[in-house]
C-alpha cells in the first residue's frame, strides 16, 4: 500500500490493486454473509475467486507483454495528440502518416533487432547486447514480474502508468503551448546550454521517483531475491519508459525543428570527406597541417563504403526505439561502427582519435539524416540517467551534440572548400529539392483535380456512363486490357444517394461501380484507409474505455463488499 | 570518485597517442581494431580514494573551436597538450586555458603536457616561457613522450591528486555552506584572470 501513496502517485490514492486481505477474510466469513443492496451476488465462491485471480494474472501478463492494446501510444489517449502535434499542415492524410508509424513502430523495431548483430564493449550490463529490450536481464524481469509473488508490485506499475497518462495532459498542454509560441518567434539554440524542458524534466522526475520508491519493494520480493537492486533500477526504468514513450516523446518532440534539421542536412548533403580533410584518412606525409589546399591533389582516402554504410544504417533506426537506453545505445553503436569503418582505411595498429572521429560522426549524421533525429535528441537527453553523463554514453551525445551544432551553424568558412564551390552546392541541392517538392506537389494537384472532376459530375446532371457487360470485363481480364466503354450500353439509372448527408470530403460516395475509373483507385484506396485508420482508432478508443469502466464497477464492487464485511465483523 | 578529464589540444600534437598509451599502456601496437579511441575509461588510486577517471578526447580543429563547451561542462579536470616542436600548438593551449576559465569557472584543474619530448632536438617553444605561464595560471606542467611513454602517468597522476582533493573540499565545504572557494585555489584564479591574459597577449608575439 505504501506505493501508492509514494510522490509519484499522489492521486487516486484509492485505486488500489485488489487487496488479498479482505478476499481471504470473505471466504472465511462465507456462511454469514447476506448481500443487501446487490442482490443476485453470493459470497466469493473459492472457484470464483481462482477464477478472478487468473483474470487478474492474464491482465497483468498481457500488459507485460505489451499484448495489451492500450500499448504503444494508446491509440485512445495519444492518437489524437499526436494527429493535434503533427498537423502542420491542414490535410489529415500527412497528419496521419506520423501516427501511423507510431502505430506501427513495433514492426520497424522487431525489423531492426534483426539487423543489429554488433556488440559494443562496455562495462554497462545493459548494453552489452544488441538491444537492451532484448537483453536476458530484461526478458528475466519481464518474467519474474508475471509470477503470482509480483502482482502487486505488477498492480502498482499499472497504476502508476495510467495515473502518469492522467498527469501528463496538462504536461502535453504546456508542450503544445510553448511549441506554438516558438513557432510564433523562433528562438536558435546556444551551443552550450540547450533551453531546459520542465515539462519532460517534470515527466522524468516522476519516473525516477517512482522507481526509487519502488525499488526497495522490488527487491525484497522473492523473485527478485537473486537480483541486485542496482542492476534492477536501469531494467525497470527502461520498462516503463517503453511503456510512456509516446506520452514522453510527446514532450520532448519538434517536428518543425526536425523538418527544419532534415531540410538543411539535404541542402548540405554535398559535403564529402575530402571537406573535413580528415587528418587520418590524409595520405601520410611530413607537410605542415596548413597545407589543406592541398587535398585535392593529393586525393584523401576514403573509408571502405560496405563498412562505411553500416554506421549508416544503424544511427538511422535511432527514431523508432522506445526508450533513452536503447536510443543512447544506438549511438554507441554507431560510433563504434564508425571507428571500425575509419580504422579500415588507416594503416594497421593506427586508431582514429577525436580529431578524426567527430568530422567523420558529422559527416555520418549528414549522410545518414535521420528522421526525428532533433526530437530523439531532446529525449535522450531529457530521460538519460543521470549517471551515464560522465560516462562513454555521455561522451558519446557530446559528439552527437557537437555535430548537431556544427552542422547547424555550418558555413563556408567551417570546411575545406572555397567560398564559391560552397555556395553552388548548396544551390544545387536546393534545386533539386525544390524540383522535387515542385513535382510532388504537381501530382498530388494532378490528383486533386482528377478528384474533383470524378466527383463532380454526379453533382450536376446523371451523365451517360457506359456500362459494361461482365462478359466484356472477363474478356478484357483474360487478354489483359482494360475494358473498352466506347461500346456498351447507358446506364439505366443514376447512383444512388447516399443514406445521410456527407460531407464533401469523402469523393466516392455517391459513386456507383460504373462511374469508377481505374484512375479512381488510388484515391479510393486512400479513403479507405483514412477510413479504416479512423475506424480503428474509435475501436481502441472504445476498448479502452470499457476497460476503464470496468475496472471501476470491480473496484466499487470490491468496495462494496469490504464495507460490508467490515460491518459484519464488527458485529 | 568518478571524475572527468577533458582532453585538448591541437591536431597532430599527439593526444590520441596519449590516451592510449596511458590507458592501455600500448603505443600504436596490436591494437584492437573496435576500440573507441577518443574515450577512456580508467580506475586509478589517489591515497585512499578510488577514482575513475573518464577521459574525453576532443577534436582540435580550428572548425571545431566553438563546440568545445559541450565538452568541457562538468569537467573536473583538463589535460592541455601541446608539442615541444610547434610553437603554434602551445598558442593554442593559452586559449584553452582562457575559455576553460570562462566557461567552467576557477574550479577546473589544468595540467599542461608538451609532448614529443623525445624530438626535443627541434624544440621550438622555451622552457621558460613555459613554466612561468603555467605557474601564473595556476596550472602544473610537464613533458610527455607517449612514443617512449615518458611523463604520463605524472601528467595523470598530478591532475587526479587535484581534482580528488578539490572533490573532498567540495564536499567538506558544501557541509559549512556555500563558501566554494578553498585558499590556495581562490588565489591561483586571481592570478590567472589578469596576469594569464596579459601573458598570453605577450608571449604570442615569439
Amino acid at each position: 500500500m505504501s506505493l501508492e501513496s509514494s510522490p509519484a502517485a499522489p492521486v487516486g490514492v484509492d485505486a488500489a490493486p485488489p487487496a488479498p486481505p479482505p478476499i481471504t477474510r470473505s471466504s472465511s466469513s462465507t456462511g454469514h454473509y447476506s448481500s443487501t443492496s446487490m442482490g443476485q451476488s453470493t459470497p466469493i465462491s473459492s472457484s470464483r475467486k481462482s477464477e478472478l485471480l487468473m483474470e487478474a494474472r492474464s491482465a497483468r501478463q498481457k500488459w507485460l507483454t505489451n499484448q495489451d492494446p492500450s500499448y504503444d501510444e494508446s491509440g485512445s489517449s495519444d492518437g489524437p495528440l499526436l494527429l493535434s502535434k503533427t498537423s502542420l499542415g491542414s490535410e489529415f492524410s500527412t497528419s496521419l502518416e506520423p501516427f501511423l508509424d507510431h502505430l506501427y513502430g513495433p514492426l520497424s523495431t522487431h525489423h531492426i533487432n534483426n539487423l543489429t548483430h554488433l556488440t559494443l564493449p562496455s562495462s554497462n550490463p545493459l548494453l552489452s547486447n544488441p538491444l537492451p529490450s532484448e537483453s536476458p536481464s530484461y526478458s528475466t524481469l519481464i518474467s519474474n514480474l508475471s509470477t503470482p509473488e509480483a502482482s502487486d508490485i505488477c498492480s502498482s506499475m499499472m497504476n502508476f502508468v495510467e495515473q502518469f497518462r492522467e498527469k501528463s495532459e496538462d504536461l502535453l498542454k504546456a508542450r503544445a503551448s510553448i511549441l506554438e509560441s516558438k513557432r510564433i518567434a523562433p528562438f536558435k539554440y546556444s551551443d552550450s546550454s540547450p533551453p531546459l524542458n520542465l515539462e519532460a524534466e517534470s515527466a522524468s522526475k516522476l519516473i525516477n521517483q517512482y522507481v526509487t520508491n519502488l525499488l526497495p519493494q522490488i527487491s525484497s520480493s522473492p523473485p527478485f531475491s537473486t537480483s541486485k537492486p542496482e542492476d534492477l533500477e536501469p531494467l525497470i526504468t527502461m520498462f516503463l519508459h517503453r511503456k510512456l514513450y509516446g506520452i514522453c516523446e510527446a514532450l520532448t518532440s519538434d517536428v518543425q525543428d526536425d523538418d527544419n534539421f532534415a531540410e538543411r542536412l539535404s541542402e548540405l548533403s554535398f559535403i564529402n570527406f575530402e571537406h573535413f580533410d580528415i587528418t587520418c584518412l590524409q595520405p601520410p606525409a611530413e607537410e605542415e597541417r596548413d597545407s589543406v589546399a592541398s587535398t585535392e591533389s593529393t586525393g584523401s582516402r576514403e573509408p571502405r563504403q560496405d563498412l562505411w554504410d553500416v554506421p549508416l544504417n544503424t544511427l538511422r533506426n535511432i527514431s523508432t526505439l522506445k526508450s533513452p537506453i536503447e536510443k543512447i545505445q544506438n549511438i554507441l553503436q554507431t560510433s563504434s561502427e564508425i571507428t571500425t569503418a575509419l580504422t579500415s582505411a588507416l594503416p594497421p595498429g593506427d586508431l582514429p582519435g577525436a580529431d578524426d572521429f567527430l568530422p567523420a560522426f558529422i559527416l555520418c549524421i549528414l549522410r545518414s539524416n535521420p528522421s526525428n533525429f532533433k526530437s530523439s535528441l531532446s529525449y535522450i537527453q531529457s530521460y538519460m540517467p543521470h549517471s551515464m553523463q560522465i560516462s562513454e554514453e555521455g561522451y558519446v551525445l557530446a559528439n552527437v551534440m557537437s555535430g548537431v551544432s556544427f552542422l547547424e551553424n555550418l558555413d563556408e568558412g567551417s570546411l575545406s572548400i572555397s567560398k564559391e564551390d560552397f555556395r553552388l552546392g548548396v544551390e544545387k541541392r536546393r534545386a533539386e529539392i525544390s524540383s522535387r517538392i515542385q513535382k510532388s506537389k504537381e501530382k498530388e494537384r494532378s490528383i486533386m483535380i482528377e478528384k474533383l472532376a470524378v466527383s463532380a459530375p454526379p453533382l450536376r446532371s446523371p451523365p451517360s456512363f457506359p456500362e459494361i457487360t461482365a462478359r466484356e470485363v472477363r474478356s478484357a481480364r483474360l487478354s489483359n486490357t482494360l475494358p473498352s466503354r466506347s461500346n456498351s450500353y447507358i446506364p439505366s439509372s443514376p447512383p444512388p444517394p447516399p443514406p445521410f448527408p456527407v460531407k464533401k470530403r469523402y469523393s466516392y460516395i455517391s459513386h456507383t461501380a460504373d462511374t469508377l475509373g481505374i484512375n479512381d483507385v488510388e484515391g479510393l484506396l486512400r479513403e479507405y484507409k483514412e477510413l479504416v485508420y479512423t475506424c480503428e482508432r474509435l475501436v481502441k478508443e472504445r476498448e479502452e474505455e470499457t476497460r476503464r469502466r470496468d475496472k471501476k464497477e470491480r473496484e466499487d464492487k470490491r468496495r462494496q463488499m469490504e464495507g460490508e464485511l467490515e460491518g459484519y465483523d464488527n458485529e | 570518485m568518478r571524475l572527468k578529464v577533458v582532453l585538448l589540444g591541437e591536431g597532430r600534437v599527439g593526444k590520441t597517442s596519449i590516451l592510449f598509451r596511458y590507458i592501455r599502456n600500448e603505443f600504436q601496437e596490436k591494437q584492437q581494431s573496435t576500440l573507441q579511441a577518443s574515450y577512456m575509461d580508467k580506475r586509478i588510486k589517489v591515497g585512499s580514494v578510488d577514482a575513475q577517471l573518464s577521459v574525453w578526447d576532443t577534436a582540435g580543429q580550428e572548425r571545431f573551436h566553438a563546440l568545445g563547451p559541450i565538452y568541457y561542462r562538468d569537467a573536473d579536470g583538463a589535460l592541455l597538450v601541446y608539442d615541444i616542436t610547434n610553437s603554434e600548438s602551445f598558442t593554442k593551449v593559452r586559449k584553452w586555458v582562457k575559455e576553460l576559465r570562462k566557461i567552467v569557472g576557477n574550479d577546473i584543474n589544468i595540467v599542461i603536457a608538451g609532448n614529443k619530448i623525445d624530438l626535443e632536438r627541434n624544440r621550438q617553444v622555451s622552457e621558460a616561457e613555459v613554466l612561468e605561464y603555467a605557474k601564473s595560471v595556476g596550472a602544473s606542467h610537464f613533458y610527455t613522450s607517449a612514443k617512449q611513454n615518458l611523463g604520463l602517468e605524472e601528467c595523470f597522476n598530478e591532475l587526479a591528486t587535484k581534482m580528488v582533493a578539490q572533490n573532498k573540499a567540495k564536499f567538506a565545504g558544501g557541509v559549512a555552506g556555500l563558501g566554494v572557494p578553498k585558499g590556495g585555489k581562490s588565489k591561483l584564479v586571481v592570478v590567472d584572470d589578469t596576469g594569464g591574459g596579459k601573458k598570453s597577449g605577450g608571449g604570442s608575439c615569439c
